[in-house]
């Protein structure tokens, strides 16, 4: 009975009413929700376009000169088989292929495992975009080379792209190698040797009197690079394996 | 409800947001017009309470039912909405209130009760609104505070004395 006087007298104060308006602005900004965060993540393409923004200015700066330095050189330089330009064309693989590593091991310094784990897209993925960057300009930079050096000395396009592309496949395999069996920050150093190594090895050749560039030789030449595209793409499968970081901590395991 | 459940239905059961939102924001705009006295904050209080609903629906709690969780949102936003520093508002729920039809006494009735409300001890206050305003049974109101159903019938009658007192009820 007592309640029943509290709740009339409480029942004295009433509220305004609503008004309709703040209702259905309500419901339609309920409705502008996106209620899967995943969808604003950014795409694959994004993230590749992301990605070129964390490759240094150093890398597109040794790519633009190297390219610079071997047009001048074919446009001012003698194209005899017997003649440097070739030799300059066989290593310029390696010296290409020089930059590619240094992005590829700035990805397995100590420490960036951890980060990656908390991180949105997998060591991988990086991996992946990392050597499809670096591949796509490497492509570009040789077959511009090639190409400027059939147009201006008359050489076979094959020729030239086959005394390019094997040795780019040897450095592309040395540096995959030394990257699966990576020791920390002796990586790079390791890579730089094995380039420097081959580097040697064909102006060795050249000093030599060895005529590597002579048509006879296209056999072996075909023999290396096939080992070596082979051998590359051994590594590269071995490396997306075992280098995804945190994904391949639980499922194969993995040597970071 | 679990979220899962809850997200699921929000996205895949046609109108169900809608019918969310319509059926619960009168019951959640005057839980916050009861607070704050001011119509245009508590729509501003109630519109927030829904959006921060949804916008965290990886973070519902079973209250009970959703209603339940809703006045726990409201609650903290009335909280924060006091906290913050603020323009001094003219229009107070008594210049646009909707009185019950005034029989002499009624303006002195109303002011009694807000008077007597105020003087409440803040949790008393909170269990009187959720009970007599919003006609929510103890163990909801148990739920929203998060304290037990014999706490809460215990300050209720506490209330209701200080309130009849007040009220020479």
């Amino acid at each position: 009975m007592k309640n029943r006087k509290l709740k009339r007298y409480l029942a004295s104060v009433q509220v305004p009413g609503y008004s309709p308006q703040g209702l259905q602005e309500t419901i339609a900004r309920a409705g502008e929700i996106q209620f899967f965060p995943e969808k604003q993540r950014m795409t694959n393409l994004q993230f590749f376009r992301n990605q070129l923004r964390f490759i240094g200015k150093e890398f597109w700066g040794m790519k633009f000169i190297f390219t610079g330095i071997f047009l001048y050189l074919i446009l001012s330089g003698s194209a005899e088989p017997d003649s440097w330009i070739m030799t300059a064309a066989a290593i310029s693989g390696p010296i290409v292929f020089m930059a590619d590593a240094n992005i590829l091991c700035d990805i397995f310094w100590r420490g960036m495992l951890e980060l990656q784990m908390t991180a949105k897209h997998s060591l991988r993925k990086v991996l992946i975009c990392r050597m499809l960057v670096s591949g796509i300009a490497d492509f570009l930079i040789l077959a511009c080379a090639a190409s400027a050096f059939t147009l201006a000395k008359g050489i076979y396009l094959r020729q030239t792209l086959l005394y390019m592309v094997v040795p780019y496949n040897l450095m592309c395999f040395g540096c995959l190698a030394v990257l699966n069996r990576r020791i920390e920050e002796n990586t790079m150093l390791y890579c730089m040797t094995w380039g420097i190594l081959l580097t040697f090895a064909i102006i060795l050749s050249k000093s030599a009197g060895i005529p590597l560039f002579e048509v006879r030789y296209t056999g072996n030449w075909l023999f290396f690079g096939g080992i070596s595209a082979l051998g590359a793409i051994w590594e590269m499968k071995r490396l997306l394996k075992f280098g995804g970081g945190n994904v391949d901590e639980v499922s194969v395991g993995t040597f970071v | 409800m679990s979220a899962g459940n809850l997200r699921n239905r929000i996205l895949y059961k046609d109108g169900y947001l809608e019918k969310l939102i319509t059926d619960n924001y009168e019951p959640i705009y005057k839980y916050c017009c009861r607070h704050l006295n001011q119509r245009q904050a508590a729509e501003d209080i109630t519109q927030e309470t829904f959006l921060k609903f949804l916008n965290s629906l990886d973070n519902y709690r079973d209250y009970g039912k959703i209603r339940n969780y809703l006045y726990v949102i409201a609650g903290n936003l009335i909280r924060n909405y006091f906290r913050k520093p603020k323009e001094i508002c003219t229009e107070e729920v008594s210049d646009s209130e909707e009185t019950a039809p005034d029989h002499g006494d009624g303006i002195l009735d109303r002011l009694m009760v807000r008077e007597a409300l105020s003087a409440l001890e803040k949790t008393e206050k909170e269990i009187v609104i959720l009970r007599y305003y919003q006609d929510l049974k103890l163990g909801d109101i148990s739920k929203i505070l998060g304290i037990p159903v014999s706490t809460v019938r215990y300050k209720l009658k506490n209330a209701e004395k200080q309130l009849r007192g007040r009220l020479d009820l």
